[in-house]
């Protein structure tokens, strides 16, 4: 079953020039897939268009099966939980506890449960003993996990992670990423569109999506995406770092090019 | 001259409740044209440690010595040219981009320089000059700080102080929220400035970046100075004691050692010298 599908998408801010030019791509249900690019390539353009936060001018989405239209919205965004770039424009509670509380009480859960709920959250993503605290007292990363929390308490099918770590400091970096490997490892149902800057997340993801000026110019497998050396270069991003030290390694005559990643690469080496 | 700190304590809202000392006995030296990096966890104190530079922040205790101009609470040792060492220090904060008024962007480039003196004529060229080092041509002079990209507000806001023409350059996260590639770009300017001789002084939590641009790191830990090294030593340790990120090349390292490769560590210091080193280790483990 696919989570998502984008058929000949386009967007345009001014009317001039798209912002998303005939973007096609599909997310089976259960994947983890990375969009990169630079900044203006329209990334983020994108996910705002699968939320319908803006509205394309040609194209269709699909949210399970469900083609996305004003009428369908509502229920295509009760399926889909998104995780902003910035900590601190999604943090709406007083405290960590009001916060994972909001969008349950959105969803009308009962109070009497709610607590079950915010506890089991909260300690998905190791913050059962911040519950109390306010925005002010956490870092980048604690508000983001609290973020992943009041979005996972919703029993969402697909997650948007929209640059949601671009903000943070590395350690801030490596706690959102853990909790996300973490929400899949326990959920392999959960489908994950993570929207990065990362190269070395994107490297260790089912599936790439490499986006420039608005078009998708490669997607695949990462080891098949960064093999295509040349056309990355074209558009100077950067490779992950598996793939310079293949491109190392082949200088020395040791060719470790199929392997999928630095585990198997570690083991392969030690044979 | 190097720049010294001699018992440097910094307590803020001191004799309040709120009390809480940043630094404790610090002693250090930065050498003249070094590129120094500051790292350690958040509130570790590095922040608190480089405001003291040019007098945003003064010691509890202790003293900084800049050249001649010394940074200490005693009215009679402190420096009464505040406005000079400014000069000579540029700090550049985290997310400076925030801080941008004016109408335009040279207008706000050159505001620094018509601060310290300069007639309109020779802040503006000032002005230009910095914009050209940061990659920002004659097209957006006269455009709106306000209608620009974040990326490049950054670059306006960095221009802003290297209009300045600081001798001593400091700059807090200074790729915190930039693309990869805006990052890359934002270094490459910085290492060229310190290849002209600009003492760099970075505060940074990313562990790539200390490996590739710095020659010196000072490590902190709860408001004291722990070790002042250089990234190689510092990262081909353990270094799990600071809880600093690795850099992914030497987690590669580690885990290949732990697979038990014989790995010659002191040969490793990029990627093409790890390569030459497992090359190495597998010929010699036949």
């Amino acid at each position: 079953m696919r989570a998502l599908e984008v058929k000949n998408l386009f967007f345009s801010y001014d009317g001039k020039h798209d912002a998303v030019n005939d973007v096609s791509f599909h997310v089976e249900r259960g994947k983890y897939v990375s969009i990169i690019g630079h900044n203006g390539s329209g990334k983020s353009t994108l996910a705002k268009l699968i939320m319908g936060l803006l509205s394309f001018k040609k194209g269709e989405v699909k949210v399970f099966d469900q083609i996305l239209t004003p009428k369908t919205l509502h229920e295509i965004r009760s399926k889909i939980g998104i995780v902003f770039q910035n900590p601190d424009n999604q943090f709406i509670g007083a405290t960590v506890k009001d916060d994972i509380a909001f969008g349950l009480e959105n969803r009308l859960v009962l109070h009497e449960d709610m607590e079950e709920i915010i506890q089991k959250y909260a300690a998905k993503v190791h913050m059962s003993e911040f519950l109390e605290s306010e925005p002010a007292n956490l870092s980048g990363g604690q508000k983001q996990r609290v973020a992943i929390a009041g979005i996972l308490a919703m029993y969402p099918d697909l997650v948007i992670f929209d640059e949601a770590t671009s903000m943070l400091d590395p350690k801030g970096k490596r706690e959102v990423k853990e909790t996300l490997f973490a929400m899949r490892e326990e959920n392999p149902n959960l489908t994950i569109l993570s929207i990065t800057h990362d190269i070395e997340e994107a490297a260790i993801s089912d599936e790439v999506i490499v986006m420039h000026q608005g078009k998708v110019i490669l997607s695949g497998k990462p080891l098949e995406v960064f093999s295509k050396e040349s056309k990355l270069k074209e558009i100077d991003l950067d490779l992950p770092f598996i793939q310079k030290m293949k491109k190392a390694l082949k200088k020395q005559d040791i060719d470790v090019d199929n392997l999928a990643n630095l585990d198997e690469m570690a083991e392969f080496l030690c044979r | 001259m190097p720049i010294k700190y001699e018992n440097v304590s910094f307590t803020y809202n001191a004799k309040t409740p709120f009390s809480y000392e940043a630094l404790s006995d610090v002693s250090l030296e930065i050498k003249d044209g070094s590129f120094t990096a500051i790292v350690g966890k958040t509130g570790c104190g590095k922040s608190t440690l480089i405001q003291q530079l040019n007098g945003l922040l003064i010691p509890t205790s202790g003293e900084v010595i800049i050249n001649d101009y010394v940074v200490a609470k005693s009215r009679k040792r402190r420096t009464k040219k505040i406005k000079e060492l400014r000069k000579l220090v540029g700090i550049v904060f985290q997310f400076p981009e925030y801080q941008l008024f004016e109408e335009t962007v040279e207008k706000d480039v050159a505001f620094g320089p018509k601060n310290f003196g300069l007639n309109n004529e020779e802040a503006l060229k000032n002005a230009h000059e910095a914009l050209a080092l940061v990659g920002l041509d004659e097209s957006f002079y006269k455009r709106s700080p306000f209608d620009l990209s974040g990326g490049e507000r950054r670059r306006v806001a960095i221009a802003g102080i290297l209009a300045l023409k600081p001798n001593i350059l400091v700059l807090d996260e200074p790729t915190a929220g930039l693309d990869p590639r805006g990052a890359r770009e934002m270094m490459k300017l910085f290492k060229g400035l310190h290849e002209k001789g600009t003492t760099v002084i970075l505060v940074t939590h990313d562990m790539n970046i200390v490996l590739e641009y710095s020659d010196t790191v000072i490590v902190m830990e709860d408001g004291e100075v722990r070790e002042i090294t250089t990234p190689l030593e510092l990262f081909n340790k353990e270094n799990d004691r600071y809880s600093l990120e690795t850099p992914l090349l030497y987690k590669f390292v580690k885990s290949l050692s732990d697979k038990g490769m014989n790995l010659d560590i002191a040969m490793i210091k990029d990627i093409d010298s790890l390569a030459s080193a497992i090359a190495q280790a597998k010929r010699i483990g036949k």
